[in-house]
């Protein structure tokens, strides 16, 4: 088992209160496998994701476990999580518009990650880096690499962002949203490249999103979350076919179609 | 033909190294009139307060007696004339100008560099960090500067390096205080939450992406402090507190000038006009700065 979530509990205290945004969250990512995490704004699946890579803010406090390889994530001091984080665990965000740092060479950023996880000296990085960019289709990579953020385009920049997080050939690539701030045509490039990196180097991807149409098209299993808890969860295809909660038909229902009308009817 | 073959040549080449945002921010600031007429007036009165007084026949400190309230004159080599003692203006501008542009660059520097790791450091780290920093911040903010000034001098003597000090001390509150508020917006942009996520540590996640982004901020800042603080220093040395004689600054020499307005003004003026000029470079160089970094323009 290589990521094994167990009653994962994160709550936030603000003030007086205490908000649980996740409850009792448990489940399993194998090798190579894609998971898919699906619910609404606040459902509680970035939190859940957080909590694993001990990122939460400041006043965010977990309970239960999270095991890498047998290793425990939570509580986990500091110091040796950031040896996990972007080595055998990398992330990549919502937004590839603000991801990147605007002031630093896409190149910088890249080998800054090797030097820091792999010990490596500026020439290799520098050659792995390009090689990378080449392996998520960036042409003219031995050039692009000397250009500033602000000099891609967002779906190149998302491509980046994917180039960094596999440097390090991580086991786990955990991509939150990876697809909701780009249009279309793109969405669908960059889905492709997660489904056909995942082949190449084996990784295993835990797919946070609203969208079931990315679910449909990338993952092997998923999770229903909603207000910080699993409702459902099993094969994509199961879920899809046959849906057990009402909150996953809702979702269902919700996806906007042209040509049909919706497949499944709510259980009312 | 060639020529438009070279600058497509040049501009190819150029887009091969990437432009960085502070690269076109410079470009707009060269497009910005004031701003570079500023700086060129700027340089040319550093240039002139640095090796204008190896030119002239005249130092600072030695007294003519022969050229006692003499007016401005060129017979003589005393070009902006001399004082009640017989010393010579445009010397004893250029002096106090080396020192009074030193103390807006040092005192500047100071306050940038704490004021910045100060400021940084609270905002990242928020929380309890936070607040302790910044009510520490408060409290100096409320103590009565120009008693602090006047204690200083009274126990150590009057020292230059002393008003380095009371205006640096005085100075890196407001910039703690406006880093911080940067600090804190910065660091929920995903860029830092993806380096966090990539196993940088919060040292270099400060000093490689929270710093740098800064610097825009901070360098409009600088260039509004530096004549602040030039004027700051006139002030003290208007009421007496600033560098003692015969070391001058502009602020002595305004001083000095105002005493003996009605019998020379010449005294007044020429001090007086050398530290506006500076004041409104600085401030014209600022403003082009906070256009040409504006964001909404990229």
């Amino acid at each position: 088992m290589l990521l094994d979530v167990n009653r994962l509990r994160v709550r936030f205290e603000t003030g007086e209160d205490t908000v649980t945004a996740v409850r009792d969250v448990s489940f399993s990512l194998t090798e190579g496998e894609t998971l898919g995490i699906v619910g609404e704004s606040g459902s509680g699946k970035s939190q859940t994701v957080m909590a694993i890579m001990g990122l939460l803010a400041d006043n965010g406090r977990v309970d239960g476990s999270a095991r890498f390889r047998g290793e425990e994530l939570v509580g986990l001091p500091q110091r040796l999580l950031r040896r996990v984080r972007g080595n055998s665990i990398s992330m990549i965000f919502q937004d590839p518009m603000t991801s990147l740092n605007p002031h630093l060479r896409i190149a910088t950023q890249m080998t800054e990650v090797l030097a820091y996880h792999r010990g490596m000296g500026s020439r290799r990085a520098m050659d792995a880096a390009v090689a990378m960019l080449e392996a998520v289709h960036i042409p003219d990579a031995g050039r692009r690499i000397r250009y500033y953020p602000h000099e891609f385009s967002g779906g190149m920049r998302q491509r980046v962002m994917i180039a960094m997080a596999l440097l390090c050939e991580p086991e786990i690539l955990i991509a939150d949203e990876p697809t909701t701030a780009l249009d279309v045509t793109v969405q669908a490039e960059i889905l492709d490249l997660i489904r056909d990196l995942r082949h190449r180097f084996g990784t295993s991807v835990l797919m946070i999103t609203h969208d079931l149409g990315v679910v449909a098209g990338t993952c092997d299993r998923v999770i229903v979350m909603r207000q910080g808890e699993i409702v459902e969860s099993g094969d994509a295809a199961d879920i899809f076919a046959r849906p057990q909660h009402d909150y996953t038909r809702a979702l269902l229902n919700a996806v906007p179609r042209l040509d049909t009308p919706p497949l499944i009817q709510s259980g009312r | 033909m060639t020529k438009s073959g070279e600058t497509l040549q040049q501009a190819a080449s150029e887009s091969v190294k990437g432009r960085s945002l502070w690269q076109d921010a410079g470009r707009r600031l060269v497009k910005n009139r004031a701003a570079v007429v500023s700086a060129v007036i700027l340089g040319l009165l550093v240039l002139l307060v640095i090796f204008g007084p190896m030119l002239s026949p005249h130092d600072y400190y030695t007294q003519d007696y022969d050229a006692i309230w003499q007016p401005p004159t060129l017979s003589d080599g005393h070009l902006l004339g001399t004082d009640s003692i017989g010393r010579d203006l445009f010397v004893r501008t250029l002096a106090g100008g080396r020192i009074s542009l030193m103390i807006g660059l040092v005192a500047t520097l100071v306050s940038l560099i704490i004021g910045v790791a100060y400021g940084a450091i609270a905002g990242y780290f928020g929380g309890k960090v936070d607040t302790i920093m910044m009510r520490l911040v408060d409290i100096l903010y409320a103590m009565p500067f120009l008693f602090f000034v006047i204690l200083l001098m009274v126990f150590f003597g009057r020292q230059i390096f002393l008003i380095f000090i009371a205006i640096g001390a005085i100075n890196w509150l407001d910039m703690a205080r406006i880093v911080r508020g940067q600090t804190l917006s910065l660091k929920n942009k995903e860029f830092v939450e993806a380096a966090r996520m990539a196993g940088a540590s919060s040292a270099s996640v400060i000093r490689r992406h929270i710093v740098p982004n800064l610097l825009g901020v901070v360098a409009v800042y600088v260039t509004l402090t530096i004549p602040q603080v030039i004027l700051f220093e006139s002030f003290l040395s208007f009421l007496g507190l600033g560098v003692q004689e015969p070391a001058t600054s502009w602020g002595s020499l305004v001083k000095e000038g105002a005493d003996e307005m009605s019998r020379a003004p010449w005294l007044l003026v020429y001090p007086a006009l050398a530290l506006a000029v500076t004041l409104f470079c600085f401030n014209f160089i600022g403003d082009g700065l906070r256009d040409a970094l504006d964001p909404k323009d990229r």
